[in-house]
């Protein structure tokens, strides 16, 4: 069994099926791409493994974690403030709070009154945003608005960390920036991460396996493990071969 | 760097220099200047009649004499009364408004009424009002409360509406309790529709003041209104109505303090307000 085992009997939208007879299962410190066109439910399915989707017939294993985490409102009833179940979640927008300064941001998940100022600074120099606890939101780039919400994420200490196209609405030098922070901080932590995105690149730089969906609800269409060692250097022959396998599968479908 | 480059500021420093004190502080005063010395004047010409239109030098003189005699009373009785109208009015429609907002049932239960009360013109209730209540204190501050709600209770409403369901979203992930959630996102979030609503809510406060003392009072501001016309005073009636815009004006420019100081995190505040 998986570290994080993810099984999704059904998922509906009234009557659309969006997600269907899907399993999913990542190791410790795996990081997983999902990779599929939109509307496939990659989406849908990080909210469902966040307990965002409590209308979905699935089941949510974290090991350690007990059954708190099977899905659909199963989890509500032994849930305490400021605990994310072990999971944090990087949004497509920072999210970010905008009454309330980076430090306070970056706590938000904190049960405690008032957080730990050690934490958010030890955090915010390991994001690269030393100094800026004082900050409001509005003062920040795109880019250091995405630094202070993967902080966030990781100031309840997750050991899963979902990431639903974190990096689409920044410009190409900070979005490389961005990934290379992610794979610094998946590494250093140990943390499983399963990332969303639409960024072929993206997800053969940065993970262990891709997994691709369809847009037609059902197992996955295809999974392909990415060979070469992490940390890895961009523009590796491996990693170009298999973007083209994977183009490949794409244009099948939109030819 | 070229001498060019440093040029530039340097010629717009001259240019301000030679304007002297700059023209936008000076626009806000040219048509209240020329109004009252323009009505000044055509009333020392004989222009206008001196009985109906006293010229504003005698206004003046007005106040400084009700300073003397019982303006203290009057001010402190318009005023007790909005602060209490005010404070009740507004405190209802922050619990009712939350309560609509937060609660589909409360909102299938309470909203309808109350958009249907709201299309009521408020002074229409008093009739009712000086039949159930008489002409005493009450009739006067639930009126007040009456104006005072509807602006707050659409604000808080629309305010809590219009959350960011995304902000929400973030909230849930870590499981805030119902209490945690309004108090830590629904509240700030909404805030600043709030405030707009308590603006409101505050001016029609005023005006709901005025119209409850016209009707039936022996102190206040609006008791020198409808006494300086039974008087055929109608100094006393400028000056009541010289001191209801001081009174007004402050009692906003306090609220805008309270939001500015309370959404000082918006990111389009300081540009957007004079």
């Amino acid at each position: 069994m998986s570290f994080l085992e993810i099984v999704v009997d059904e998922k509906r939208y009234g009557e659309r099926v969006v997600l269907k007879n899907l399993r999913l299962g990542l190791a410790r410190g795996e990081i997983v791409s999902l990779v599929g066109p939109s509307g496939c439910g990659k989406s849908t399915l990080l909210s469902i493994v966040a307990g965002l989707d409590k209308g979905a017939r699935a089941t949510v294993r974290l090991e350690g974690a007990g059954p708190a985490l099977a899905g659909a409102g199963a989890r509500e009833g032994d849930a305490r403030e400021g605990d994310a179940d072990g999971i944090g979640f990087v949004f497509q927008e920072p999210r970010l709070f905008p009454w309330l300064d980076v430090a306070r941001n970056i706590a938000f998940g904190s049960a405690a009154a008032p957080p730990s100022a050690a934490a958010v600074d030890a955090l915010l120099a390991e994001v690269g945003l030393a100094g800026y606890g004082a900050r409001l939101p509005r003062q920040l780039s795109g880019g250091q608005a995405q630094r202070v919400a993967i902080a966030r994420a990781l100031y309840t200490r997750p050991r899963v960390l979902l990431l639903d196209e974190p990096f689409s609405a920044v410009d190409a030098i900070t979005r490389i920036k961005l990934q290379d922070l992610l794979a610094r901080v998946a590494r250093e932590r140990g943390l499983s991460v399963l990332l969303v995105t639409h960024d072929i690149d993206e997800a053969v730089h940065l993970s262990d396996r891709i997994v691709l969906l369809d847009r037609q609800p059902g197992p996955p269409r295809a999974e392909m493990a990415v060979a070469p060692a992490r940390p890895r250097a961009r523009g590796d022959a491996e990693a170009a071969r298999l973007k083209a396998d994977i183009l490949a599968m794409f244009d099948l479908e939109t030819a | 760097m070229t001498a060019r480059v440093l040029d530039v500021p340097a010629a717009a420093t001259r240019r301000r220099r030679r304007g002297g004190v700059p023209l936008l502080l000076i626009l806000p005063f040219v048509l209240p200047a020329l109004l009252l010395g323009g009505t000044e004047l055509a009333v020392r010409a004989g222009v206008l009649p001196a009985n109906l239109m006293p010229p504003p030098s005698e206004v003046a003189r007005t106040l400084a004499w009700l300073a003397e005699n019982g303006l203290g009373a009057h001010l402190a009785a318009s005023t007790a009364r909005v602060a209490v109208g005010f404070l009740a009015g507004a405190g209802a429609a922050l619990l009712a408004g939350a309560l609509v907002a937060l609660d589909r049932r409360a909102a299938a239960l309470f909203d309808p009424t109350l958009q249907a009360l709201r299309a009521i013109p408020s002074l229409a209730w008093v009739p009712l009002q000086l039949l159930w209540f008489g002409i005493d204190e009450l009739p006067k501050l639930v009126l007040i409360a009456i104006g005072a709600f509807f602006p707050v209770y659409t604000g808080v409403v629309s305010g809590f509406g219009g959350v960011d369901r995304k902000l929400v979203e973030v909230a849930q992930l870590y499981r805030l309790a119902p209490l945690a959630l309004v108090r830590r996102v629904l509240l700030p979030a909404a805030l600043p529709a709030i405030l707009t609503g308590l603006r409101t809510g505050l001016s029609l406060a005023w005006m709901f003041m005025v119209a409850a003392e016209l009707i039936a009072a022996t102190r206040g501001l609006g008791y020198l209104l409808s006494d300086g016309r039974e008087t055929s005073r109608a100094d006393i009636v400028l000056a009541a109505i010289v001191l209801l815009a001081v009174l007004g004006k402050l009692s906003d420019m306090g609220m805008v303090a309270l939001e500015r100081r309370l959404l000082a995190w918006r990111d389009d505040f300081a540009g957007s307000r004079a």
